[in-house]
């Protein structure tokens, strides 16, 4: 039997496929003013790239910042307990500290030894340090998080910049485009700010578990290198980072 | 503030009332009539609707409806309303939670600071202090602090201040001391006798308060959801501006109703939670609301405006005049758990011993954005209730509702942890 999960996030919709604790077909939409056809969408690609009927499907769970909109759904649980599930599994069911970066969350998720969040703390109600806040960054390069990601790893000497409120740290990019600063120094700076303001979410929470690097925000070789560093401690990154949610969402059916 | 600057800045701010006046009938956020709708006409305790209603009409004060007898304002749990009661008077706590008040007190103080220092400042706006004879601002925060010079050129302020530690063998001397000089300016002002007899008199009645809040208190406890939170903590915002003995007639109504519910009530199957931190004051209650949806009740709470205010009653060990004032101070200064004073380790025991008593399920400690020091000691409280076992949850939010989506995914995802 499947399990179907779907994250609806405030950027990407993605769903999961899941059949014995595997994920066998995956997809992602950009989430639309109406995030109940993008979460529609995004089932039906997922159910046609693993050409299944959802009738084959046990039940649907939602989460995401859209879980209640997705009237279909079995059930809808929180983006916390969907992506500290999703990695405790990734993780080979141990307890480890989850650091997820999606479009307006920053979550730090303390991952217990029975899979359920123990703790956590998430950004405040503005999306200082957020995927947000990166892809308004990247505006101001003119390019995608990507493009960022890559022109910040080309850095030798990153600038540092004290802001992660993109209102600011524009203003402060902006300035420092001006001094004929190299723009990989500035992107790599940016990279950092983040980096610094999630390791000290890390130190809140106080959790010496091995760490799980998952989100969108994941998909960036920059990001999770400024986060190696300023927190000195290991990171890995799971294979399809962005769908670590979804997938929570698909296995917790099956609890 | 002198006398020639005082008339200049109350000119000054009259200029910007004035702006202001016939747009504002009503103080309320818009929105909490139709959620006191939904509360009544879902509730079987008939008597709330005195509760709700009190809080509507007396929240500005345009109609107090209590003739000859003079208000005095008065902010925080730190000012003794029975020296107030003594003196002939009628308190009315002050402490505003209106969102509506606070978007108007940016026009005066910055709005990066404390949401219920500019919500009491911008009740100016709505014509709140007009009725109110003197206002009694205690040494709380910095806040309330300069809050006093603001409304010192419409209002005589009196200004009640002590040492920032709630040390009591430390302290009490001190207390009385100021407590002592307060029924002296009142005696004076009211031309009245505050005496021995007076000031037992005015304890028999807000102990009699305590009493029915304890009943209501461990009914509530012992029977989650027999009154909701949203309900309870409109039931202690009510006593803000009632008369202790009036307040007091309608509570034991209402327990006497709840009691009989109580028999027949299926049994609660949600979470029951501690809520700790900021109070929780008429109309902000976004975080109620949010509890309420989700199915969980807060069984018992720490703030300022609820237990905090009415939990403890005035023991009186020596029934001298300075005695009865220094078992006053006990009452709201020693016992005081706001975080101005030097003293975290008693709201922790506090904390702890209601937990367990109660056998509860979480804590949230509630934080109403930019009070600081609500804030400084969160990091202290995470680590210290975490490592006994309790789980916790910080939450920072405003008078505002535009984070009731965000702050509705942490209370669920917290809920979902305790499973």
């Amino acid at each position: 039997m499947f399990s179907i999960g779907i994250d609806i996030g405030s950027v990407a919709t993605k769903c999961a496929l899941v059949k014995d604790g595997s994920l066998i077909a995956s997809s992602i939409v950009k989430t639309g003013s109406d995030t109940e056809r993008s979460a529609e969408q995004a089932l039906s690609e997922a159910l046609k790239s693993a050409q299944i009927k959802e009738a084959d499907a046990a039940l649907v769970i939602s989460t995401g910042y859209g879980r209640r909109t997705f009237k279909r759904a079995g059930k809808a649980i929180t983006e916390i307990s969907a992506v500290a599930c999703g990695a405790y599994v990734l993780y080979g069911k141990k307890s480890c500290l989850v650091i997820d970066v999606g479009g307006q969350d920053t979550k730090i998720v303390d991952v217990g030894k029975t899979g359920q969040a123990a703790d956590f703390l998430m950004n405040d109600k503005c999306a200082a340090g957020t995927g947000r806040f990166l892809e308004m960054m990247s505006s101001v390069f003119e390019t995608d998080l990507e493009g960022l990601s890559e022109l910040a790893l080309k850095s030798g000497n990153p600038v540092v910049i004290n802001s992660t409120c993109s209102v600011f740290a524009e203003s402060e990019v902006v300035s420092l485009i001006s001094h004929s600063i190299k723009r990989e120094d500035i992107a790599a700076g940016l990279f950092n700010a983040i980096a610094t303001r999630i390791d000290s979410m890390i130190k809140q929470i106080g959790c010496a578990n091995p760490i799980l690097f998952c989100g969108g925000g994941a998909k960036s070789a920059a990001l999770w290198k400024s986060l190696k560093r300023i927190t000195g401690r290991e990171i890995a990154v799971p294979e399809n980072p962005q769908f670590v949610a979804a997938y929570g969402a698909a296995l917790l059916c099956s609890y | 503030m002198d006398r020639d600057n005082a008339r200049y800045m109350k000119d000054e701010y009259l200029k910007i009332i004035k702006t202001y006046l016939g747009q504002l009938q009503t103080a309320h956020t818009p929105d909490i009539s139709p959620a006191i709708q939904r509360y009544t006409q879902n509730s079987n305790l008939k008597s709330l609707s005195f509760f709700y209603d009190t809080l509507l009409k007396r929240s500005t004060f345009l109609d107090y409806g209590i003739p000859k007898k003079p208000i005095v304002g008065y902010f925080c749990n730190l000012v003794p309303e029975e020296v107030i009661y003594a003196a002939g008077a009628v308190g009315v706590r002050l402490c505003s939670s209106d969102d509506v008040c606070a978007r108007l007190g940016e026009e005066i103080i910055p709005g990066d600071f404390c949401s219920m220092i500019k919500s009491s400042c911008g009740a100016l706006f709505t014509r709140r202090y007009d009725n109110l004879d003197l206002v009694v601002v205690p040494a709380a925060c910095d806040g309330k602090l300069k809050l006093a010079e603001v409304l010192s050129p419409f209002k005589e302020v009196y200004f009640l201040d002590f040492p920032r530690d709630s040390d009591y063998l430390k302290n009490a001397e001190i207390w009385t001391q100021k407590y002592s000089q307060f029924a002296e300016f009142l005696r004076k002002r009211y031309n009245a006798r505050v005496n021995r007899e007076d000031l037992l008199n005015a304890c028999k009645l807000t102990n009699k308060r305590t009493d029915i809040f304890r009943k209501i208190y461990s009914l509530r406890a012992s029977h989650p959801g027999i009154i909701n939170a949203f309900d309870y903590f409109a039931i202690a915002s009510a006593s803000f501006v009632c008369e202790a003995n009036i307040w007091s007639a309608y509570a034991e109504k209402l327990y006497k109703e709840a009691q009989y519910l109580a028999g027949n009530k299926p049994d609660f199957k949600g979470k029951k939670i501690l809520l700790a931190g900021s109070s929780i004051i008429f109309p902000n209650y976004k975080i109620l609301d949010i509890l309420n949806e989700l199915g969980c009740d807060i069984s018992a709470d720490t703030t300022c405006s609820a237990y905090g205010r009415m939990y403890d009653p005035v023991e009186i060990d020596e029934d001298t005049q300075d005695g009865i004032l220094r078992a006053l101070s006990l009452k709201y200064i020693a016992a005081s758990m706001c975080p101005c004073f030097l003293g975290i380790d008693k709201l922790i025991d506090r904390i702890v011993e209601i937990f367990r008593e109660h056998s509860l399920n979480g804590i949230i400690y509630h934080n109403l954005r930019l009070c600081q020091v609500f804030e400084m000691q969160s990091f202290a409280l995470r680590h210290i209730l975490k490592d006994k076992g309790l789980p916790f949850l910080f939450i920072k939010t405003d008078l505002s509702k535009e984070d009731t989506g965000q702050i509705k995914t942490r209370i669920e995802a917290f809920l979902e942890m305790m499973r």
